[in-house]
């Protein structure tokens, strides 16, 4: 719970958690160390310098740690882990529902953990799918289309096994699909931002929603144009949250297309944490205010308190069936509620 | 001896299809090192990760506006920090095309990429120059406006009226005094009642363009520490 300097109260999920482990032990090559080297750049970029982390902290950081960020200084209330595997980079994966699982089941009331597939696993991934939703009673799925595989070098969400998958989440009311579109691993050849593929997916599944995490960036205006055509379309905002730091006018101009092509019940505040802190995000955002010039370009689009409630966290509580005041009373004696306060 | 100057120019030509700005002002452009006549550039991009296709695209580039200056021998770009470091420096200096040195994973070559990088270009920068004739003529006069001479019309700045007209010819549209100013990317002519969604799509284009190319700036600082506090204080407008 954020109470802001103006005495609103907003409850905030925070879309977009990582517990990761990119540590030099667990890289397999090359790629695996470019692959935390490009995250810590984004991390010192864009944070304000008070809160970059030393490099050894970044590649892997404790229980502890994080808890503290997110949930006692952060002030979020409950997080979604977004798995990320790589497991052709790192020894163990990168960040596995596997691992994500062990702080879920110590603190049930303050994760939603989310699962993986990968088409071309097939028939055997199918089953291993199946057997983690059911031991986790998983709500949601985040899928890299860009993620190496062998020889491969991504996939889409309109291949044939992509829509069994997709057929399968429909099955066992696995409702949110997470997509990344955006920047970090890029396969070769094909142009990974196209979002083209969540246009056929979202035509084909009504049922699900199609959350595209970082809002398609580099390609936010394709993005939009999909999302205004498909009403079961959501932008993640992760990546784009923290331009508010340094980009305050770039943040402006994103953020009012945004509003003005999908409107503020179709995105969803996320910090992509530990590649940001939710603390500075979470505040800076509230504090925020669309400039009227801004507004008046993107067709009078605002940003009220109401929006940044939606934003924040509303819109992803009725994504994931959360009643806000009920989970607010169940944690508010916990220890990291108490610790916050 | 060959002058750094001139080369200088020459990568000047070259921009980043995706950012639509030339290496030289991205900061791309880590080293060009003269020996005699043969020219070696070193190339250095915001991430590790950059799309290899892109990649691939701004070295070749690269590549050929510096062959073309005259007197130049032997070329040598070296892509530097990459995933694919090796095979990209190898393949262009070369002269090979992408798909040659990428067999397995392209299926087609750059052309496409190439194509829809300069609508967007095209696009972007069409943007503050429509909007800006629009404020001093009406609708149906901005639709009907010739490039006569080439010069700027009224209200449009001229630096943008510079760039706008590069991106044209990019795109294949006509430069002959008959020809439309304003037109979509294909050539067709825009409609007077639709200019207000038109532009907007544009002004889309033209956010998401800046805001990509503000954030590998930074990316770009922040790797090679080079001045991202700096970065972080420059306040900048889409």
């Amino acid at each position: 719970m954020y109470r802001s300097p103006a005495g609103d109260e907003y409850f905030i999920v925070d879309g977009h958690l990582h517990w990761w482990d990119g540590s030099p032990e667990n890289c397999k090559n090359k790629y695996g160390s470019g692959f935390i080297s490009c995250f810590y750049d984004y991390h010192s970029g864009l944070s304000p310098a008070e809160y970059v982390w030393p490099k050894e902290k970044y590649e892997k950081y404790s229980e502890e740690t994080m808890m503290q960020d997110v949930f006692v200084d952060g002030y979020v209330d409950i997080g979604i882990f977004q798995p990320t595997y790589l497991t052709d980079f790192y020894v163990n994966g990168f960040n596995t529902t596997e691992r994500d699982a062990i702080l879920k089941s110590k603190y049930p009331d303050r994760f939603i953990l989310n699962s993986a597939w990968d088409p071309r696993n097939a028939e055997a991934g199918l089953e291993e799918f199946e057997a983690k939703v059911e031991k986790w009673g998983i709500k949601g799925v985040k899928l890299y289309t860009a993620e190496w595989h062998g020889d491969s070098r991504g996939w889409k969400l309109d291949d044939p096994w992509a829509e069994k998958y997709l057929a399968k989440c429909a099955d066992l009311g696995v409702t949110n699909i997470h997509v990344h579109k955006g920047p970090t691993i890029w396969p070769l050849q094909k142009d990974s931002f196209d979002v083209a593929d969540i246009d056929h997916a979202a035509t084909n599944f009504p049922e699900l929603n199609f959350i595209v995490e970082h809002v398609g960036m580099p390609r936010v205006e394709d993005f939009c144009w999909i999302a205004v055509q498909e009403p079961n379309v959501y932008g993640g905002l992760a990546v784009l949250m923290p331009f508010i730091h340094p980009k305050p006018h770039y943040f402006a101009s994103v953020m009012a297309e945004l509003l003005f092509w999908l409107g503020e019940d179709r995105l969803l505040f996320a910090s992509d944490y530990a590649l940001w802190h939710p603390k500075w995000l979470v505040e800076k955002f509230v504090d925020f205010e669309l400039p009227d010039a801004v507004s008046q370009e993107s067709g009078g689009v605002q940003l009220t308190v109401e929006s940044k409630k939606k934003i924040l966290g509303l819109n992803a509580c009725k994504l994931y069936g959360i009643d806000p005041e009920a989970h607010s009373a169940k944690i508010a004696g916990d220890q990291f509620a108490t610790a916050a306060a | 001896m060959i002058e750094r100057d001139p080369l200088w120019e020459a990568l000047g030509t070259v921009r980043d299809p995706e950012l639509d700005r030339p290496l030289t002002d991205l900061g791309f452009v880590r080293a060009v090192v003269i020996d005699g006549r043969d020219v070696r550039v070193e190339l250095r991009l915001p991430t590790y990760w950059c799309a290899a296709n892109f990649a691939f695209l701004m070295a070749a580039d690269a590549r050929d506006a510096i062959a073309a200056v005259p007197g130049v021998g032997r070329v040598t770009i070296e892509l530097v920090d990459h995933f694919e470091s090796a095979r990209i420096s190898k393949g262009v200096c070369e002269g090979r095309s992408f798909e040659e040195v990428f067999p397995a994973e392209a299926t087609d070559g750059l052309d496409g990429v190439r194509r829809t990088f300069r609508r967007k270009a095209f696009l972007g920068r069409q943007a503050p120059v429509l909007a800006g004739a629009r404020e001093r003529l009406s609708d149906e006069e901005v639709v009907a406006l010739k490039l006569g001479d080439g010069s700027a019309p009224p209200g449009v700045d001229a630096a943008e009226w510079r760039e706008y007209l590069v991106r044209r010819r990019e795109v294949g549209l006509p430069d002959d005094p008959e020809a439309l100013v304003f037109t979509m990317p294909v050539g067709t002519a825009l409609d007077a009642a639709a200019l207000d969604p038109y532009l907007r799509v544009a002004r889309s284009v033209r956010i998401s363009v800046a805001a990509n190319a503000e954030l590998c700036s930074g990316l770009l600082a922040a790797r090679y520490h080079e001045g991202i506090e700096e970065w972080q204080r420059r306040e900048v407008h889409a």
